[in-house]
């Protein structure tokens, strides 16, 4: 539990981490600085903002609950395998984002396939981008630190978030990440020290665990190769992610957007150890797992911690899911204003001050629906979750095409493959497929080739836009001088 | 008259060929430069803390790890000070999308 002068150190920390926030927004002025920043963001920036945005309450408090279950394969599948299939993130989608597709995924869908598709993407995204797991993760810190009323610390929590992206737009945000992110990565790392020697190292945690856990010191946890394989492959969910999708679009140039993502991955990594070993300790101390994993870990690096510190751990880790949410609220309110809005109004974009009085107006609507989904109704919380997990078949194969492949790309190809991945991942989530070798099948696996084939069947009817685009510029520019066909 | 749609053709060309020329070294990939070195910082990193955990070598776990994070993370805060307060005040690019405009 925090002491009063913690509880200082949270408050005034929060006060001059908003003040900050305050004092960059005052560079927010237009769409371009309020949702790009710009296009100026510095290489470290896009560091801080990349790392802050993916490791959340999930990241973190989530990856110590998984790896009191999962052990050494958290590290050698979930870290090692799936920050091996990013790379071609940085390496080639990225730098292709920054050059290609200047504002968000709805908009590379219409230009590509035309507004019907633009409309399923924009759902599909608006609706992940309410973040609802994470607001439901407060609750640990909060249980933890004061014994609060989980949705008592979420409303702050989210009320901060809102504040944030009101204020400053992506600037604003961007510069508040990385004081998270520094608190976060150096609170976290500094307290492991002292609890993995606390539990006598490796052969405290081999001697712990050997007899109820085995499957925990090795590499795969017991899971059979091909089943890591297909869970290695399901780690590209990140090549769809609006934030990310944002971040390497307002990075100064390509290569930054590159550069940055290539430097997270080697603190993905080292953070990973930290959380999965800090996990094992978890299971050492409490091999039963009597108390919740996750409770449990807050609280042990709280007693770990001299008081100032415990204050500074706790703005970390609240930090970490506040600059999640602020990171999706941004992203969602620049697809309602810019891409619903936009299409609503027959592809006529709103001025400058509508479009983020608009943007500001979502992120409080974000706020209290997530809010209200996390913690009020069950329901609606699996309809979120459920339409969140079915981007991933749904906008990976036309989302990769319209990046990577310069050629051909008609409407009825986006919208089929679109279709197809989706009622392919539905149909399996309803009616799971199991096999002896693989167990029950992910949907996304299926789904995957066939929402390709389904793409490259329709590429062969419909209008191919993006030459039809040209071909109108072409015809503009003949008329203009008089010399039209 | 053609004259005009000639010039205003071949201006069209050049810069599209420059932009392509830009566009083309961005996209590139530098195997023997910085991005060379960061994939390999990884494989490095990963192969060192994967030796430490199956081969209980509490060093590289207890100390190394999150040194190399704290390490790290404190480098880029520091690059961020340096950098965020020219950024805060850096005047606002030119639009170059037009392709909202374009439907």
């Amino acid at each position: 539990m925090l002491n009063i002068f913690d509880t200082a150190v949270v408050i005034v920390s929060f006060l001059l981490i908003l003040r900050l926030g305050y004092y960059f927004a005052k560079t927010s002025h237009d769409m371009d600085s309020f949702y790009k920043a710009n296009r100026s963001l510095p290489w470290s920036l896009v560091v801080g903002t990349l790392m802050a945005t993916w490791y959340g309450g999930a990241g973190t408090v989530g990856t110590v609950g998984y790896a009191t279950g999962m052990g050494f394969a958290g590290f050698f599948i979930w870290s090692i395998g799936a920050h091996a299939v990013r790379f071609p993130l940085a390496l080639w989608v990225a730098p292709r984002i920054s050059v290609k597709a200047k504002g968000t995924i709805p908009e590379l869908l219409r230009l590509n396939y035309g507004k019907t598709a633009a409309v399923f993407g924009s759902i599909v995204i608006v609706v992940s981008c309410l973040s609802i797991a994470e607001v439901a993760a407060i609750g640990y810190v909060g249980a933890s630190a004061w014994n609060v009323d989980k949705l008592v610390l979420a409303i702050v929590a989210v009320g901060i978030a809102v504040a944030i992206t009101c204020m400053g737009g992506l600037m604003g945000l961007a510069v508040t990440d990385m004081v998270f992110f520094f608190l976060m990565v150096v609170s976290v790392a500094a307290v492991f020290p002292a609890m993995f020697f606390g539990v006598g190292g490796f052969d405290g945690i081999y001697a712990a665990l050997e007899q109820p856990a085995p499957e925990m010191l090795t590499a795969f946890g017991g899971i059979p190769f091909f089943q890591a394989a297909v869970l290695i492959i399901l780690c590209i969910n990140l090549y769809k992610d609006p934030a990310f999708y944002q971040r390497f679009a307002a990075a100064n140039s390509p290569r930054t957007g590159k550069r940055a993502m290539l430097m997270c991955f080697s603190i993905f990594l080292s953070f990973d150890v930290v959380t999965i070993i800090t996990g094992m300790i978890i299971r050492t101390v409490d091999p039963g797992l009597t108390v919740q994993p996750e409770v449990n870990y807050v609280s042990m690096v709280l007693a770990n911690l001299p008081t100032g510190m415990r204050g500074l751990y706790i703005v970390g880790m609240l930090g970490a899911i506040i600059s999640t949410l602020d990171g999706y609220y941004l992203v969602g309110g620049e697809i309602i204003s810019n891409d619903i809005m936009y299409m609503l109004r027959g592809d006529r974009a709103l001025p400058d001050r509508q479009s983020i009085f608009i943007a500001r107006v979502s992120t409080v609507v974000f706020g209290v629906v997530g809010l209200a989904a996390a913690f009020q109704f069950d329901m609606v919380y699996d309809a979120f979750l459920f339409l969140s997990s079915l981007g991933m078949t749904m906008l990976f194969v036309p989302m990769m095409v319209a990046l990577m492949y310069e050629g051909r790309k008609t409407d009825v190809a986006g919208l089929a493959s679109m279709i197809v991945g989706s009622v392919i991942w539905i149909g399996l989530k309803l009616f799971p497929l199991t096999t002896e070798t693989m167990g029950t099948v992910d949907p996304v696996i299926i789904g995957l080739p066939l929402s390709f084939l389904a793409f490259l069947i329709g590429n062969n009817f419909g209008t191919d836009l993006n030459a039809a685009r040209q071909l109108k510029v072409i015809d503009q520019l003949r008329a203009n001088t008089g010399q039209a066909r | 008259m053609s004259e005009n749609i000639e010039r205003q053709a071949q201006a069209m060309e050049t810069e599209e060929q420059l932009t392509m020329a830009q566009h083309k070294q961005d996209l590139k990939v530098e195997w023997f430069g910085v991005d060379g070195a960061l994939v390999l910082l990884y494989v490095l990193l990963a192969c060192f803390y994967g030796y430490g955990m199956l081969n209980r070598v509490d060093v590289i776990i207890g100390y190394f790890a999150p040194g190399v994070a704290i390490l790290i993370t404190s480098a880029v805060f520091l690059k961020y000070c340096t950098e965020v307060f020219p950024f805060a005040t850096k005047k606002k690019k030119p639009p170059v999308d037009a392709s909202k405009d374009q439907g």
